[in-house]
């Protein structure tokens, strides 16, 4: 896996250097232009990541798949927002998520979830009132 | 000793019920928002200041100065509890918190962090106090060149936190470095790796990285990990006291950074942020623990909350004495003073003397208001360690999700701390650190406007760089930084070698 890493930054290296030398300017009105900076990481960065692909430190990488659950409901929760809007998205993914991946009863995801949506709603609409997105429900 | 006269004067002026209970009221608010991460002391401010305006202009400022400070100490209970830092501030303060709630100790750190605050802000309202206007003037003699160097030692001082690979410790603040050039250039208007994005335009916001990459990364990892309740269900509010032995070991530590974090607050646009990391390095270089620290020390709590403390309270120095904000923060607060009709500048002290002293005497009241408020929460606030990792993933994931999108109202920021969040659990599963990332990420923008603009300054000449003895100290402590550990590493092979020659 570190080697996977090492080329894929080595990518993102050359890609701001090319970016930086041919479509930014390097150096303008004699001071650094917008490209001097990604010119210049792109060039430490392509020489440390060679380094440590030749290096190629072998640690194993931990993942496992549980590890992709808050990544997923992030995305599912995240994309809800948009149609249901933050809080009514907020309560459905914490009961969900406490039904679904650790396994508890509904009536306790329940309240765990209408408990802790209310506290954000009271903090962040009432005290704070922060615009939140409210989708076609208006919440 | 006339000093002191104006100081009693500004303290009569300030002491009232009327005052105290602003400044109560101040502190907790401070602390609440401190404490959510995405809010942070300049909104927490932003969003009080027109409350303050029907007020009395020194009850209106003593509740604003203790909104600041409640703030700064709120920052700290998030990255010491669920390595969330409240602000970019409290970034180093997670480095030795958050191992330190892990060991079930999280009393100690809050309790560290709360003293080391206390301890860093008395020391820059003491400087504010006695040596202002000298202080302020030693920050004019900072010019773009200085300022570009002091960044550049910031950044070279992250390599005493590169973990136990250099090359991918200097790879991550490179990436970090990377990040921070999205968006337009500020000096010449372009566009760079936007990718024909309207929302990268502006950047990829900083808090929304930090939530990501210290509080998704950490959800990640944490689904995997059984809850501590065993280890902690002795957790006691007695325990988590400091003792003689804590404070001997925090003592020097918080005074050492709140003395630095203050000389860093005073110079314009280096900011707490600067302050924090720069007292941790210090620390990690001169401190007796320092084989400890990122490992759960309290120097490093004390170090790193005393420095960014001291920095917020030395951003007031170049405000009131030049009237030119040292912060975001303060920026806001030169904004309420000149609506209450005052004019920040050299002249403001003789102008008006009542409110400059009260002003001051306030920021006493606030640091200790805030102070014994931060050390009342503590009983609650260890409360969380309890809550089991199966309820805390989806409660921090919201945490994360909401915090994310109120910095600016927009959910593009929700998928920019997503993004940072992922990125950094990849990389910290493949031994990269992720802190010289972020803090080069928040370094870069301020060291490449600086650095061309001593180069425009200087018609693209290099002398700039070391005209000034400052430059030349600076530069000075970037070839140490940069050589020390090689040298270092030389000696220590050739003095094994000699006594290993030495027949027993």
């Amino acid at each position: 896996m570190t080697r996977v890493i090492s080329i894929l930054l080595f990518i993102v290296a050359l890609f701001f250097i090319h970016q930086g030398w041919f479509n930014y300017t390097f150096w303008e009105n004699n001071a650094p232009g917008s490209g001097f900076i990604p010119l210049i990481a792109g060039l430490v960065l392509a020489v440390f990541t060679l380094n440590i692909f030749i290096k190629n430190d072998k640690k194993p990488f931990g993942f496992v798949k549980k590890q992709l659950y808050p990544f997923i409901g992030s995305l599912i929760m995240i994309i809800s927002i948009y149609v249901l809007g933050m809080i009514l998205s907020i309560a459905i993914f914490i009961i969900a998520w406490l039904i679904i991946v650790e396994k508890y009863s509904t009536l306790r995801a329940s309240i765990y979830g209408i408990t802790t949506t209310s506290v954000i709603y009271i903090i962040f609409k009432i005290s704070l009132k922060v615009p939140l997105p409210e989708g076609f429900v208006g919440f | 000793m006339e000093t002191v006269q104006l100081l009693l004067s500004g303290f009569a002026e300030a002491i009232s019920l009327q005052n105290m209970l602003a400044a109560l009221i101040g502190a907790i608010l401070g602390i609440i928002i401190g404490a959510i991460p995405g809010l942070g002391s300049a909104l927490g401010v932003a969003l009080l200041l027109p409350l303050t305006f029907g007020m009395d202009p020194i009850t209106g400022v003593i509740m604003l100065a203790a909104v600041y400070y409640g703030c700064m100490y709120g920052g700290a209970y998030s990255a010491i509890l669920i390595n969330i830092p409240g602000d970019s501030a409290a970034i180093t303060t997670a480095f030795d918190g958050y191992p330190l709630t892990q060991k079930g100790k999280p009393g100690k750190a809050l309790f560290s962090a709360n003293m080391a605050s206390f301890i860093g802000g008395t020391i820059g309202i003491l400087a504010l106090t006695f040596i202002g206007p000298p202080l302020a003037d030693l920050g004019l003699a900072f010019g773009p060149a200085e300022v570009a160097l002091l960044i550049l030692l910031a950044l070279c001082s992250v390599g005493w936190l590169l973990g136990e690979s250099p090359s991918k410790g200097v790879a991550a603040t490179v990436l970090g470095v990377m990040f921070a050039t999205v968006g337009v250039d500020a000096m010449s208007g372009q566009a760079r790796f936007a990718f024909g994005s309207d929302q990268l335009l502006s950047g990829l916001e900083l808090i929304p990285m930090i939530i990501g990459m210290f509080g998704f990364s950490q959800v990640i990892i944490m689904i995997t990990q059984k809850l501590n309740v065993k280890e902690t269900k002795k957790l006691s509010f007695k325990e988590s006291l400091l003792d003689k032995k804590d404070t001997k070991r925090i003592a020097i530590p918080s005074i050492r950074s709140g003395i630095l974090g203050t000389f860093l607050g005073v110079l314009p646009g280096a900011g707490a942020t600067t302050g924090g990391l720069l007292s941790y390095v210090l620390e990690k270089r001169v401190g007796k623990n320092k084989k400890e620290m990122g490992k759960g020390a309290m120097e490093g709590v004390a170090a790193a909350e005393s420095g960014n403390n001291g920095a917020a309270v030395g951003a007031f120095v170049p405000l009131l004495s030049l009237g030119i904000p040292g912060s975001a923060t303060t920026a806001i607060l030169l904004g309420g003073l000149i609506m209450w009709g005052l004019d920040p500048g050299p002249l403001l002290f003789k102008s008006n003397p009542d409110f400059v002293w009260g002003l001051i005497s306030s920021m006493y009241i606030g640091n200790i208001i805030s102070l014994i408020v931060g050390l009342a929460f503590i009983p609650i606030l260890m409360k969380v360690i309890l809550i089991p990792n199966s309820l805390m993933v989806p409660i921090i994931t919201v945490i994360c999700i909401i915090g994310s999108y109120s910095v600016n109202n927009n959910m593009f920021d929700v998928w920019i701390m997503l993004f940072g969040g992922v990125i950094a659990y990849i990389l910290q599963e493949n031994n990269y650190p992720i802190a010289p990332l972020l803090l080069a990420f928040v370094l870069t923008p301020k060291l490449e406007m600086s650095a061309r603009q001593a180069f425009s300054l200087s018609n693209g000449s290099l002398d700039i760089f070391v005209g000034s003895t400052i430059s030349i100290i600076i530069l000075l402590c970037i070839t140490l930084f940069i050589f020390a550990p090689f040298v270092l590493k030389v000696f220590k092979k050739k003095k094994k070698e000699l006594t290993e020659d030495i027949p027993a």
